[in-house]
């Protein structure tokens, strides 16, 4: 999404396979460039992909959540264009300018990825 | 004489089903479209669509409150992402399903839109558009592109295989 898409909702899809590895932003979901803001991205399938979720430095206001991003790039694409960096999720907007809630993923730029693995559910001592 | 009439009939079914040429109205639409097809009223898919039509949309949906139905056909364009979308190169406009400047639009799947040179959709400064249930495929930009516009709902997509290697785009 691009040119000030706003209060757009993406939901339940799937996405995979999207990307050449050379152009380095291409992605399963992009929100890009000014005014892109106040979208919903949820409930999203999307792996194998050059970056799984791209989001350009002035986009604000998105929430992401809840989401499976994981397997962006594929190995091979990894190893082979090494210089591409691709992640899971690459936000290059501000830190606080977008909400990311419940997202399973391994690799992120300025996104946490904090649902992959088992959490104790004792209390703390 | 029943034989002639019958197959005069038939002929005029089959004319009335499949649409080639653009600029009309349409409520069924199959077979080969090779200028840019503009639909103002609810339409569907009842047979695969190939399209030739370069440089600009195959279906453009030139008014609000329409719906599409892909009933489960595909849409094949002129390239393929697969192989950096030769012959030629990702051409912007050579979209599968254009929809600029509408409001409540909806395009429903089962469908595959697939090989387009632009986007395999594109929702351009429209409002409160529906994309759901539909597979984009190996087209030369995103499979599903959004410019501008505001309140769409694009759910239950499947996006695999877009891109280029130029601009920044990919799979919604």
């Amino acid at each position: 999404m691009f040119g000030g898409a706003s209060r757009n909702r993406l939901r339940g899809n799937r996405l995979s396979g999207n990307g050449y590895a050379v152009q380095g932003n291409n992605f399963g979901i992009g929100l890009q460039g000014t005014g892109t803001n106040d979208n919903v991205v949820e409930h999203n399938t999307i792996t194998g992909n050059t970056n799984g979720l791209f989001m350009t430095p002035t986009v604000q206001g998105n929430i992401v959540r809840r989401n499976l991003i994981v397997g962006n790039p594929p190995i091979q694409v990894d190893l082979d264009h090494a210089s591409a960096k691709g992640v899971d999720i690459k936000n290059l907007a501000p830190s606080g300018a977008n909400t990311f809630q419940g997202n399973k993923c391994l690799t992120s730029v300025n996104a946490p990825c904090p649902a992959v693995k088992r959490q104790s559910t004792a209390p703390a001592e | 004489m029943l034989r002639m009439k019958t197959v005069t009939s038939l002929g005029a079914f089959l004319g009335a089903l499949f649409v080639s040429v653009g600029g009309a109205q349409a409520r069924d639409i199959g077979g080969t479209i090779s200028t840019t097809l503009t639909i103002t009223e609810d339409s569907q898919l009842v047979d695969d669509v190939t399209c030739t039509v370069t440089g600009a949309p195959c279906i453009t949906i030139g008014a609000s409150y329409v719906t599409l139905e892909l009933n489960g056909f595909t849409m094949t364009g002129l390239a393929d992402a697969r192989t950096a979308c030769s012959p030629g190169t990702p051409t912007f406009g050579e979209d599968g399903i254009s929809v600029q400047g509408q409001t409540s639009v909806v395009i429903r799947g089962p469908g595959l839109i697939q090989q387009f040179r632009g986007p395999g959709i594109f929702l351009n400064t429209s409002t409160g558009i529906t994309v759901t249930g539909v597979t984009v495929s190996t087209n030369c930009f995103s499979g599903i592109l959004v410019g501008g516009g505001s309140d769409h709902e694009i759910s239950g997509n499947i996006s695999v295989r877009n891109g280029n290697p130029v601009a920044a785009c990919g799979g919604i």
